[in-house]
């Protein structure tokens, strides 16, 4: 049971990880909140039986870098778009090919 | 006997020169794309819906401009820079001229379809960037209906349709030149909701987007667009089912509309 658990954190608390650095917004906080559990439950089933915990504490720290890094991300990270000089020119030569081919055509209005 | 006859000829006509109410030349409409990853929305692109007035030697058009983006938090990973244009009359919204632009993550394509209204052809040109390096083009010529539209004019055509004078579950069919092919698509009008945007709440329209023949739009009454029940008609949300998964398109803002709100 103990040998699972540990197993279902390490990968929850890496996809976590993995999650939050990408920009997943709140879809992130699932695996890390999933591996925080797991990582709360094996520490306190090591100390019951007096051992070390060693694994259950590395869960917890990836645990809680991930949390940290997606509440950053959350706070911090905007929803804006690029506002390059490329798009404008894009788009300005667009309207200038488009009057062009506009020209040539029989427009009935 | 003459008068009748004019007068049904007129009756007959009145969808076809069908003026626009709705549209103003300078509106801007802002919204967020988002896509649904295993049951939560994340918030993806921006959408932005712009019209202009274009003037040619001959006549005046409107450029109706629709942009998607990436949010820059995903530009790293996957990079979307879409442009589709549609030049329309400005009272008819007949379009002439459709362009469309996709740069989605290194896959580019280009279209054009040139339409001449008098002879019911358009010529197609479609860009893509080639294996071998360097661009190759394919050119063509298609046989359309007189009320053939392209899929940016069909969003306005919806929004500047009578909708109040329409009753729950009556439905109209647009035909509409996607990948060099006519479709059907039906719009329906399920009835009002009162909905949240960011704009207000709002009294709206909820309206079900059917393509017909295709397999791009997938599931029955998965794609709907609320419009404001008011003479601007705003697309105000949206929800859509495609292969890949599901999504929605909420407003941001709203400015430069026709009539105040």
């Amino acid at each position: 049971m103990r040998t699972l658990l540990l197993i279902i954190g390490f990968l929850a608390a890496i996809l976590g990880l993995i999650m939050t650095v990408l920009p997943f917004g709140y879809l992130g906080f699932l695996p890390v909140v999933l591996a925080l559990i797991i990582g709360f439950i094996v520490f306190k089933m090591d100390k019951s039986q007096n051992a070390s915990g060693k694994a259950s504490k590395i869960i917890i720290a990836i645990g809680v870098i991930g949390l940290a890094l997606g509440l950053y991300r959350t706070i911090f990270d905007t929803n804006v778009v690029a506002d390059d000089q490329e798009v404008i020119k894009q788009e300005e030569e667009s309207l200038e090919e488009a009057k062009k081919e506009l020209e040539d055509l029989d427009i009935d209005e | 006997m003459r008068p009748f006859l004019l007068l049904l000829l007129l009756l007959i006509n009145l969808p076809t020169i069908a003026q626009n109410k709705t549209i103003g030349t300078n509106e801007k409409l802002v919204f967020t794309a988002s896509y649904n990853m295993s049951g939560l929305l994340t918030d993806l692109a921006q959408v932005t819906m712009e019209t202009s007035e274009i003037k040619t030697s001959s006549s005046t058009l409107l450029r109706l401009k629709c942009r998607a983006q990436t949010y820059t938090k995903w530009d790293n990973f996957f990079k979307i820079n879409d442009l589709y244009e549609s030049y329309v009359g400005a009272n008819s919204l007949r379009p002439y001229l459709y362009k469309r632009e996709i740069n989605e993550g290194g896959y580019y394509k280009f279209m054009q379809y040139k339409y001449d209204r008098k002879s019911g052809q358009v010529q197609s040109l479609m860009r893509k960037r080639a294996k071998v390096g360097g661009f190759y083009e394919v050119k063509d010529k298609l046989r359309i209906g007189s009320e053939s539209i392209d899929l940016v004019a069909l969003i306005y055509h919806i929004r500047n349709l009578d909708i109040h004078k329409a009753g729950n579950g009556s439905s109209d069919t647009f035909s509409v030149l996607f990948d060099s092919k006519e479709n059907p698509v039906t719009i329906t009008l399920l009835g009002t909701e009162t909905i949240d945007t960011a704009i207000g709440e709002k009294s709206c329209y909820k309206l079900s987007i059917a393509l017909n023949n295709s397999d791009v739009l997938k599931g029955k009454n998965s794609n709907l667009l609320w419009l404001t029940a008011d003479n601007n008609k705003i697309p105000v949300y949206a929800k859509f089912k495609v292969a890949v998964g599901s999504g929605e398109l909420r407003i941001k803002s709203a400015s430069g509309l026709k009539h105040s709100i």
